[in-house]
């Protein structure tokens, strides 16, 4: 069997929660042929990988989202785009968002030596322009709508031109761009499956970051938003499974119009043998280590970490933080933390950089993650893997993993509010003068994490969706 | 031509028949003052000087280097004219006024530079089989020079809407050719045509110093960016050709009759046809007054709605930018009927007047057979050339060469056939060429219309082009390792 997994902006560039999971996923089905395609912003990051691959990832095709338009040799490519009757219709369908006809698109962008500027700076990408602004948008100024159309869409199209190649199961590991890739994959190899895995939910992470985001003004905003929930909604019409790391993520995957008999929860998992016989911390040890294994990013906010730590710091000197994770995917970010840690004069904060997870963890007394936008992070349950609770915002599934879903297990931890310092410092606090408080969350977030969160369950799920998909598809072969 | 156009605009704007008049005076001293004075200046030392005393074969050679002078000087000038007049006003919207001088200095150089390879081989000819005195022949190629030059102070000065100056710089710039026509002639006793020529070479001169000297004064800065202005001539050489294309349609069809059996040479070196020439001179001369006066208003009202429509592009909506494309090309075809209608009268009403007074003054016979059809033919290529100029402000510097192109090639095919009529319809070929061109750019203008929101908002790219095979997507392959 050959699985072809299509990753936007992560695995194999950038260590992460959801690059360990592609890779943790790899490694674990050694008798499937794995291929990847990554979905990353422009050729300087070509094959600047991270990580040593497995044997049975066999081949890495990239698709750039920013690139310049390859036309060819060939004559054709300099001529005017025309689109038939039943193409315009389908790019109609793509701008307008109703119902749309993605075959018949996937069709137009199949075509050898498409050029890119023929089709965003040519007439038919005006018409159907024209016909939506006036549909919806007759107020607004014309000229800027139209280059935010074209500014949307040229992303689109970089992924839309790929031809993916033949697998058996398309498998990936966000909507958006991802998704469309791996509908196309579908809509061209008849016979092959596509399981969608979303980590965090692809179209509303994008729709907070265009709300929060300067450079896009007004109803610009809307039209943004829209185009990724388009992009949603047909990779999920495509999708035979769709699956979520928890069960709120599931309702949001509903609320957007995902089909109900598609989706499954299957959480993430963490290898237990990793964390045994894992170096302690020293006995006699007064110090109070409190750690965060993150990238320094601002979606980690770890800025309000630092300032939390700072006032629980004044309370209890014996605090330590130990923020272990790369800096170098924002270097202007990690320059400000760092900043920060000297403004405020605060002692006792350490940067590690690019740790082993396994070296380190144990030798805390608890976890401390800030983030303002999270999944169901590893971090978390690496954490009560190793018998340590966690202080978390109350963002993803942190609230579900700390306090439990209805299970029989008790708090393994402490939830805040995002970017509540006072909070944040009171809940270190607690944790920090309550050694046997922290045992007992700690305890109870093992024991949670055995029961629901191990890596064996997690690879039992996926080698049955596996088998089910690649069975129906044989079921197909055999008529 | 703005600058003349909104002030025109004002004096018309009044309405009354004073102020029409006024405008159409104001109009004629401002525009074609330099060419007034220059001709004025001419006749004068014809007069004084005593032209008409002197041998055929010496009158002939003096004229036959005037003309040759004028129509190939504007030959060459026509090639960069409209280059370095967008650099320029392109550099002036930008406010980078440091790269003004580069652009008089290269645009200088390169003109000197093609006006010299042209003139060189002729004058060397000149001397060696015609046997023209080298004195003479070296001060001809200095006068040549200098009247390039001179529309080379022109253009400057004109993109600073320096009339007034131009007109006094002419003035200066005659008055002393003039004069030291007469100290050369009188006082140095030398030959009247080579004191003509001398005087009026160095007239030249002055003026073009004076004009350049005027323009550098207003930009003391020089970016030395030399190469941007080259760089301007690779990316608008359709613009160039098509304005020489023009030119050289106004007098492709002289030059065929200038190979006809009864044409003038002199000196086995200068070839014109006298009587086709002159035609083509008094037609142009009735033709010219028109142009300038509804030309400049027609600019200048056309500028207003592509302006307003521009505006629309870059912040309105849809509908708005309909609005203004469907007024700004309504106001086009109206400026275009009403240059055509006004013109036409103006022409007409001239004609009249020229076949009264023109056989007084000397000008009969073939002459004025030959005239009637010229003036139809400068009339059309002057509506012609009011559609070029829309056409150089929707960029459709295609539209404009190929046009430009059809001018001569048509001209010049057709004036071959009908060279060989009766003479009444020697002009016909020049007629056929112009009507052809501006047929061409009526129906390009017409399609532009038809076609503008997608000019608009589909020109250029969004990405750079790549003329190859798209790299292979697959950078890691175990098998291959």
């Amino acid at each position: 069997m050959k699985v072809c997994m299509i990753v936007e902006g992560s695995y194999p560039y950038v260590v992460g929660g959801v690059s360990s999971w592609v890779h943790q996923l790899i490694a674990s089905f050694p008798g499937i042929e794995f291929n990847i395609i990554a979905i990353i912003t422009d050729r300087t990051l070509r094959g600047k990988f991270v990580y040593e691959f497995p044997e049975n990832l066999t081949k890495i095709y990239e698709i750039y989202l920013q690139d310049f338009d390859w036309v060819g040799k060939n004559f054709k490519s300099r001529k005017k785009l025309r689109l038939n009757t039943k193409e315009r219709d389908a790019l109609k369908s793509l701008l307008v968002g109703e119902d749309v006809q993605w075959k018949e698109v996937f069709q137009i962008f199949s075509k050898d030596n498409l050029s890119i500027n023929k089709f965003l700076m040519g007439e038919e990408f005006l018409n159907t322009a024209m016909d939506y602004y006036n549909l919806r948008f007759p107020e607004i100024h014309f000229s800027d709508f139209l280059w935010t159309l074209r500014s949307i869409y040229l992303p689109l199209i970089f992924a839309l031109k790929f031809n993916p190649p033949k697998a058996d199961i398309y498998h990936c590991v966000s909507t958006g761009y991802a998704g469309i890739i791996g509908s196309k994959a579908v809509a061209i190899h008849g016979g092959s499956k596509l399981l969608i895995s979303e980590h965090g939910i692809y179209t509303r992470e994008r729709e907070q970051e265009i709300i929060k985001a300067k450079w896009i003004k007004g109803i610009y905003k809307n039209i943004w938003i829209e185009q990724f929930k388009k992009m949603s909604q047909g990779a999920y019409m495509y999708a035979d499974i769709v699956t979520a790391l928890f069960n709120e993520s599931r309702l949001l995957q509903l609320e957007l119009g995902c089909p109900a008999e598609k989706t499954r929860v299957i959480p993430n998992g963490i290898n237990i043998d990793k964390f045994k016989n894992i170096p302690m911390k020293n006995e006699g040890d007064p110090f109070i280590n409190l750690g965060a294994i993150v990238r320094l990013t601002p979606i980690k906010d770890i800025k309000t970490m630092i300032t939390a730590f700072f006032y629980a710091h004044k309370e209890q000197p014996l605090l330590k933080l130990w923020i272990m994770g790369p800096d170098d995917e924002d270097k202007e970010y990690a320059n400000e933390c760092y900043e920060l840690v000297e403004y405020l004069n605060v002692k006792d904060i350490y940067f590690l950089g690019k740790i082993n997870t396994a070296d380190y963890i144990g030798k805390m007394d608890m976890l401390i993650l800030t983030s303002i936008s999270e999944g169901q992070p590893l971090t978390i349950l690496e954490g009560f893997a190793a018998k340590k609770p966690s202080i978390a915002t109350n963002v993803g599934n942190c609230y579900g993993l700390i306090h439990g879903e209805e299970d029989e297990f008790q708090d393994a931890g402490i939830v805040t509010s995002i970017m509540n310092v006072p909070e944040i410092s009171k809940a270190i606090l607690t944790l920090a003068n309550n050694k046997e408080l922290r045992e007992e969350m700690g305890e109870n977030g093992y024991k949670r994490f055995l029961k629901y969160y191990n890596e064996t369950r997690l690879i039992e799920d996926y080698e049955d969706i596996y088998n089910t998909l690649g069975r129906k598809e044989k079921a197909v072969e055999g008529g | 031509m703005a600058g003349i156009g909104i002030q025109l605009n004002k004096i018309f704007n009044k309405n009354t028949l004073i102020t029409s008049f006024y405008g159409i005076g104001f109009s004629i001293v401002y525009t074609i003052m330099p060419m007034l004075v220059v001709i004025f200046t001419l006749l004068a030392m014809y007069k004084v000087l005593g032209f008409q005393t002197i041998s055929y074969t010496e009158r002939q050679l003096f004229s036959s280097s005037i003309l040759y002078i004028f129509i190939f000087s504007l030959l060459v000038f026509s090639l960069f004219t409209t280059v370095i007049s967008k650099y320029q006003a392109d550099k002036i919207f930008l406010e980078h006024y440091e790269d003004i001088r580069p652009s008089i200095y290269v645009g200088t150089v390169l003109i000197l530079t093609c006006a010299s390879c042209i003139a060189i081989p002729f004058y060397c000819y000149a001397i060696l089989i015609g046997n023209i005195s080298p004195y003479y022949v070296f001060t001809s190629y200095m006068a040549f020079l200098g009247m390039t030059l001179t529309f080379s102070s022109m253009l400057h000065n004109l993109t600073l809407k320096q009339y007034k100056q131009l007109s006094i710089y002419f003035f200066i710039g005659m008055t002393i050719a003039f004069l030291l026509s007469v100290l050369f002639r009188f006082v140095l006793d030398i030959s009247l045509t080579y004191s003509m020529l001398l005087s009026l070479s160095i007239g030249f001169f002055i003026i073009a110093a004076l004009g350049i000297s005027n323009v550098l004064r207003f930009f003391p800065d020089n970016s030395h960016r030399y190469k941007e202005v080259f760089a301007y001539f690779r990316k608008y050489w359709r613009q160039m050709l098509s304005n020489f294309f023009y030119t050289l349609g106004l007098f492709i069809h002289n030059f065929i009759f200038w190979t006809k059996p009864w044409n003038l040479v002199v000196y086995s070196t200068y070839v014109s046809n006298e009587t086709y020439d002159m035609a083509s001179f008094l037609a142009m001369f009735t033709n010219v007054t028109a142009t300038v006066l509804f030309i400049t208003r027609l600019e200048m009202q056309f500028k207003d709605k592509y302006k307003n429509y521009n505006e629309a592009v870059l912040g309105g909506k849809l509908k708005t930018i309909k609005n203004y494309e469907g007024r700004m090309f309504d106001g086009l075809a109206s400026q275009i009927f009403t240059l055509a209608s006004l013109q036409f009268i103006i022409s007409v009403i001239l004609f009249f007047i020229a076949i009264l007074l023109f056989p007084r003054m000397g000008f009969s016979g073939l002459i004025m057979d030959i005239y009637p059809l010229l003036i139809i033919a400068y009339y059309i290529s002057i509506l012609f050339y009011s559609e070029l100029i829309f056409l150089y402000y929707f960029e459709d510097s295609k539209g404009a060469v190929m046009s430009g192109m059809l001018f001569v090639v048509i001209t010049f095919l057709a004036t071959l056939w009908t060279s060989n009529w009766n003479p009444i319809w020697y002009g016909l070929g020049f007629v056929i060429g112009a009507l052809s061109a501006f047929t061409f750019a009526f129906f390009r203008l017409r399609w532009i219309s038809n076609n503008y929101h997608t000019l608009v908002f589909c020109r250029d790219d969004i990405l750079k082009n790549v003329y190859q095979e798209i790299p292979s997507a697959l950078v890691y392959n175990r098998n291959q390792l």
